[in-house]
Parts: C-alpha cells; sequence; structure tokens
C-alpha cells in the first residue's frame, strides 16, 4: 500500500538531460521516410532552394504547411523528442498527421466535437474535427466557401458524432464517457444527452440535478454539482460546468 | 475546530495514495461514519474526504498530465493519485482512533514513500 507525500528522484534531472535534434539529423530521417507518408492526395516534400535552409512543405487539396527544417529541428528539441532515427520519424509523422484539414475531408469525414470558443477558455461550442491516428484535427472553413456547405459539413459532422464508439464507466457517485482511441473525441458523445443520462441510469446513478463537466479533448464527466466542483476546483486545467439543459443550444466555436 | 467560512479560500495538499490505500481509507470513513459518534463537524469534514477519495481518481483520469510527470520522475505506480486534503480534513481523518497505523504515518509522515 502506498500513501504519503513524494520521495526525492534522480528521475527528473534524467530527462533533463536529454540531447538535441540536430537540422542534419531531421533532414537524414526526412528523406528516408518522406516516401513512406505519400497517400493519394497528400504531397509531402523536401524543398531545398540550395541556400542551406531546407523547407518541409505538405500539401493535401486546398490546404499546404511549409516549416523551415532547422526551425522544426528546435521545435522537436523542445518538446524533448528523443535524438534517435526513430524517435525523430516519429515527431515527424506526428507534424505531418497535424496538417490543416482541407474542406473535402471535413465534408466527408469530419466529426463533431466540442472545443473551447474564447481564448480564456471559458466557453464551448462545437466544433469538427478530422482523425488522423489518434490526433483529431480541427477544421476552419476555407476563406469564401459557400455558407450552405458549411452548414452541411457541420450537419454531416453531428450525424457523426452519434457513431462515435465511448467507453463509460462509473466510480461511486461520478459518471466518465471516454474515447480510448481517439482521446479527442471524447467530448463527441454530448451530441447525445439522452444517451448519456440512460448510460448514468443503468448504472444506478440519478443525474436529474447532475453538471456536466465538459474539458475539451478530455473525458466527459457527469456528478452531483458538488461533487463536480470539487473535480474541478482541485486543479488548474480549465472546464466548464453545464446542465443537462445548456447541451442543446452549444453554439459552433 | 470550525468549517472555514464561505469565500475564504481553501488550500488542500496532495497525499499520493494507490488504490489500496485508497479503500483503505475509504473504509476507515465509512466505518466511522456508520458509527454516528463524531462530531458535526468531524462527520461533514469526513464526507469531504470520501467525496474526494472518489473525485481523485477521476480527476486523474480526465487530467493526467501533472500526475503523469510525477509519477514517472518518482517512478510511481500508475494507480497512485494525488488525493488532495485540507488542513480540516486531515485532522478529522487523524482523528480517527480506528485509522490503520500504515494510513495514519502515511497521511503524516515526510520520509517519503513507502
Amino acid at each position: 500500500m502506498t500513501v504519503g507525500p513524494l520521495p526525492m528522484s534522480g528521475g527528473l534531472a534524467r530527462r533533463l538531460r536529454r540531447g538535441a535534434v540536430g537540422a542534419g539529423a531531421l533532414l537524414d530521417v526526412a528523406r528516408a521516410v518522406l516516401p513512406s507518408l505519400a497517400a493519394p492526395g497528400l504531397r509531402v516534400v523536401l524543398v531545398d532552394h540550395g541556400d542551406g535552409d531546407p523547407l518541409l512543405l505538405v500539401e493535401e487539396e486546398e490546404r499546404s504547411a511549409v516549416v523551415a527544417v532547422a526551425d522544426l529541428a528546435d521545435e522537436m528539441t523542445c518538446a524533448r523528442v528523443l535524438p534517435t532515427a526513430e524517435g525523430i520519424a516519429a515527431a515527424l509523422r506526428l507534424w505531418v498527421d497535424r496538417r490543416p484539414v482541407p474542406d473535402g475531408v471535413a465534408a466527408a469525414a469530419g466529426t463533431a466535437v466540442l472545443d473551447w470558443c474564447d481564448a480564456g477558455q471559458t466557453r464551448v461550442g462545437w466544433t469538427v474535427v478530422a482523425v488522423r491516428g489518434q490526433q483529431a484535427l480541427p477544421w476552419e472553413p476555407s476563406p469564401g466557401v459557400d455558407p450552405s456547405a458549411v452548414h452541411r459539413t457541420r450537419s454531416a459532422a453531428l450525424g457523426r458524432a452519434f457513431e462515435v464508439p465511448l467507453d463509460f464507466g462509473v466510480d461511486g457517485p461520478i459518471a466518465v464517457w471516454w474515447n480510448g482511441d481517439t482521446p479527442l473525441l471524447g467530448t463527441a458523445g454530448l451530441v447525445d444527452p439522452a444517451r448519456m443520462r440512460r448510460d448514468a441510469a443503468g448504472a444506478g446513478l440519478d443525474t436529474r440535478n447532475a453538471l456536466v463537466v465538459v474539458s475539451p479533448g478530455r473525458p466527459v464527466v457527469v456528478a452531483a454539482p458538488s461533487i463536480a466542483r470539487r473535480l474541478t476546483e482541485e486543479t488548474p486545467e480549465h472546464s466548464v460546468m453545464l446542465p443537462w439543459s445548456e447541451l442543446a443550444d452549444l453554439p459552433w466555436a | 475546530m470550525t468549517r472555514p467560512p464561505p469565500g475564504r479560500l481553501v488550500v488542500r495538499l496532495p497525499h499520493w495514495m494507490d488504490a489500496a490505500a485508497r479503500h483503505a481509507l475509504g473504509a476507515s470513513l465509512r466505518s466511522a461514519l456508520d458509527g454516528g459518534e463524531l462530531h458535526p463537524v468531524d462527520a461533514v469534514q469526513l464526507e469531504d474526504v470520501l467525496t474526494e477519495l472518489q473525485v481523485a481518481g477521476a480527476r486523474d483520469m480526465v487530467w493526467p498530465e501533472s500526475g503523469d510527470r510525477v509519477r514517472r520522475a518518482v517512478g510511481l505506480a500508475g494507480d497512485v493519485v494525488p488525493v488532495r486534503l485540507s488542513a480540516g480534513e486531515l485532522a478529522s481523518v487523524l482523528g480517527l482512533a480506528d485509522l490503520p497505523e500504515s494510513l495514519r504515518a502515511g497521511l503524516t509522515t515526510s520520509a517519503g514513500v513507502r
């Protein structure tokens, strides 16, 4: 049995001694890995203008992103990426996965989840995301896109949110819903509060006066108000507590 | 012993407890509350500790990053989570005559996790 304050450890010091990712090493890994990332409609290439500052370019439909290899190497160092070929390759795939979401991809496969509406992270609303691996990337409509197309994409994404499989668990008076494969889809279930209340009722929880604790990208918790407050007030992370009635009127973020 | 007045900042400090320790503390609390011979303020404090025991696991599930950093750095098992107690709540727990010694020592020692 373990209970008590924390002992000192050298683990943190070991983590801080991790080395830097060099631009040359990233370039070598990119040359080896990029061909394997090719996919229909997706172009990922190195662009070298001969000025000693090569760029990494990713293009998909109307969207593109570009970064200097040296800058990406610095970002990987700051993110404490292991400076091995395997570590750098994994981080490179992650960067490619985080490319902007094209309108066509959002329309064909977007799912609605909750996101913050404001920089202060005080209000939540729906947004459309595309799933790539374990990531769910937000979609922003292209400038000038037909408003009716935006509406159709959002409506279809809400429909797909109903189909997102969620895990459900109860610990005493607390009910939790989450998606184990793609954690950022955890809030998709809020599209169907009735299903959540049936889940909770089936586990013996009375949720009539409960609050829904929402922190975008995180599992969703439902608990009595006093318990929900204790859950949220002891963490510096942002969240909102909503009564069931407010879920029906959430805006688009 | 009194509860802080409404609106006053309550500082709750983390006590890192594994699932077995939380289960044992929960059993002690329920036994004391079922006994019905507690001071009303202590009873409320112990009910709050029971709530915290249930909330601690959910909090760590929703926002695991800070706990993960500590667990990795110190080498704690995955089921060790911070249970955050105020001074008043801790005093009420330590005031339980039947609290197992292992829990009492863990909640009061500064020597480290055992």
